[in-house]
């Protein structure tokens, strides 16, 4: 894999380990996967892959998580009938950083295609409940609507509108904002994310997530939790959007913790522009969790 | 998606037709509500959604669980969805009979009675099928028939 020089020279000064962390890069990402509730049974689905030979591994923060030595989960009847969803494991982080919230039994999706989280949160919620599950993307909302359907979630309402410019009867109380991104965090299942890679295009998505989060605080209920998360490590696209809105209402962080996760708290600064409220932000680096990388931030709106 | 409420009338004829011919109770609806849309279709959507589909016209809500024209066509998603509760009506597939009907050939079989079916292979309901004399058709959609090496 040839990484850019700028890519190099960013991440270099910015990650504790870039020796491990390039690696880590270059390493191929284990396959995952997480069991629905709504139509399966766990002990039932690991007993019968362990049948089939393969090797499965629980997931210590996330019941309903596994890792397969196989790549071969897809073409499994479990999979075929939708009782398991094959999905990155650090992007089943963000459902879990609201579980407690989303007994509220109200929750806005405003990026919600292809579905991963959408379809989680339902599982979450037990079906009950609703889930708005908007994307301004009309192509993706098929993708959603077809792992909806797949998942047996009957809890999602999907729309298709800009989520800079959504209004809302009413306020929710729980408001997820899966932010597109750069996605530098995905590249050891996506190479090709390098090929697109550049200095511009991360502030060119940065000015887009800082209308996305702007509008999303907007339609996030007093005392309701706003969910901020990327698959991005580029601070501009993470601390530098959620300090914006720091900066400019009266939102507040809250500490997200994963029990045996290993994470590491939102960056201080980054050239120059200092995030002094970011500490309570998450960063899931894939050298330290041989995951993806990730980007989380739980946001209170007093 | 332009959908209604089913009425009392239309949604107790659904769930009486889904009760006489797989057995499926109606307590296996619980907490949610049917939605009328164009061409037949029916959404099985959580009753605290209908508002949001009232008032925001969304792309969908829920899934589709059956079309009704002159007889009643369950879903896929609808018989995987309660496949623990279908009593009457279900064929028990054998690998090779699973195998044919992904690549959409028709296999046979002398369970069950004509009509639509549930589809079953060990526990796992794997959908509807249409039978006519010995003969078995799949009615999963083609999207979701992907290759199953495993079962």
């Amino acid at each position: 894999m040839t990484f850019p020089k700028p890519f190099i020279e960013r991440y270099n000064s910015l990650v504790d380990d870039p020796e491990a962390f390039f690696r880590a890069l270059e390493t191929p990402l284990p396959k995952s996967f997480r069991v629905n509730p709504l139509k399966g049974n766990r002990n039932q689905i690991r007993t019968q892959f362990e049948q089939y030979g393969f090797g499965i591994t629980s997931v210590p923060w996330y019941e309903d998580a596994f890792v397969s030595d196989t790549p071969n989960i897809g073409a499994t009847i479990e999979h075929f009938t939708g009782q398991i969803y094959i999905q990155e494991l650090a992007s089943m982080l963000p459902p879990l950083a609201i579980r407690n919230d989303l007994k509220y039994g109200k929750l806005l999706d405003l990026a919600a295609a292809p579905g991963s989280k959408t379809t989680q949160a339902a599982c979450l919620m037990n079906n009950r409940g609703v889930i708005l599950a908007n994307d301004s993307d009309y192509l993706r909302t098929s993708a959603l609507r077809f792992n909806i359907e797949k998942q047996g979630v009957v809890n999602t309402v999907v729309t298709n509108f800009d989520a800079r410019t959504l209004r809302l009867p009413e306020p929710f109380p729980v408001v997820l904002l899966d932010a597109p991104c750069s996605s530098e965090g995905t590249i050891r299942k996506n190479p090709a994310v390098l090929r697109q890679w550049s200095e511009r295009l991360i502030q060119t998505v940065s000015t887009l997530q800082k209308q996305l989060i702007t509008n999303a605080y907007n339609l996030t209920a007093p005392g309701g939790v706003l969910l901020y998360s990327t698959c991005t490590f580029a601070p501009e696209e993470n601390e530098g959007v959620v300090q914006q809105l720091l900066d400019t209402t009266e939102a507040t962080l809250e500490r997200v913790r994963f029990q045996s996760l290993q994470t590491s708290p939102g960056i201080e600064a980054w050239r120059g522009t200092p995030f002094p409220g970011l500490k309570h932000a998450i960063r899931v680096w894939p050298h330290r969790t041989n995951t993806d990388g990730f980007f989380l931030a739980k946001i209170r709106k007093p | 998606m332009n959908s209604t409420l089913l009425s009392k009338t239309e949604k107790q004829d659904l769930l009486t037709q889904l009760r006489e011919r797989f057995g499926i109770p109606a307590a296996a609806f619980h907490n949610k509500e049917f939605m009328k849309a164009s061409k037949g279709r029916i959404f099985l959507v959580s009753e605290e959604s209908v508002p949001f589909i009232d008032s925001l016209n969304p792309r969908a809500a829920g899934f589709l669980a059956a079309r009704m024209h002159k007889t009643l066509k369950p879903s896929t998603n609808l018989l995987q969805f309660v496949g623990n509760t279908i009593t009457t009506n279900k064929i028990a597939l054998t690998e090779a009979q699973f195998q044919d009907l992904n690549k959409w050939a028709e296999t046979e079989s002398t369970e069950a009675t004509d009509g639509y079916v549930a589809l079953f292979y060990r526990d796992i309901c794997i959908g509807c099928g249409l039978k006519k004399g010995t003969s078995i058709k799949t009615m999963v959609p083609k999207g979701k028939r992907i290759p199953v090496t495993f079962l």
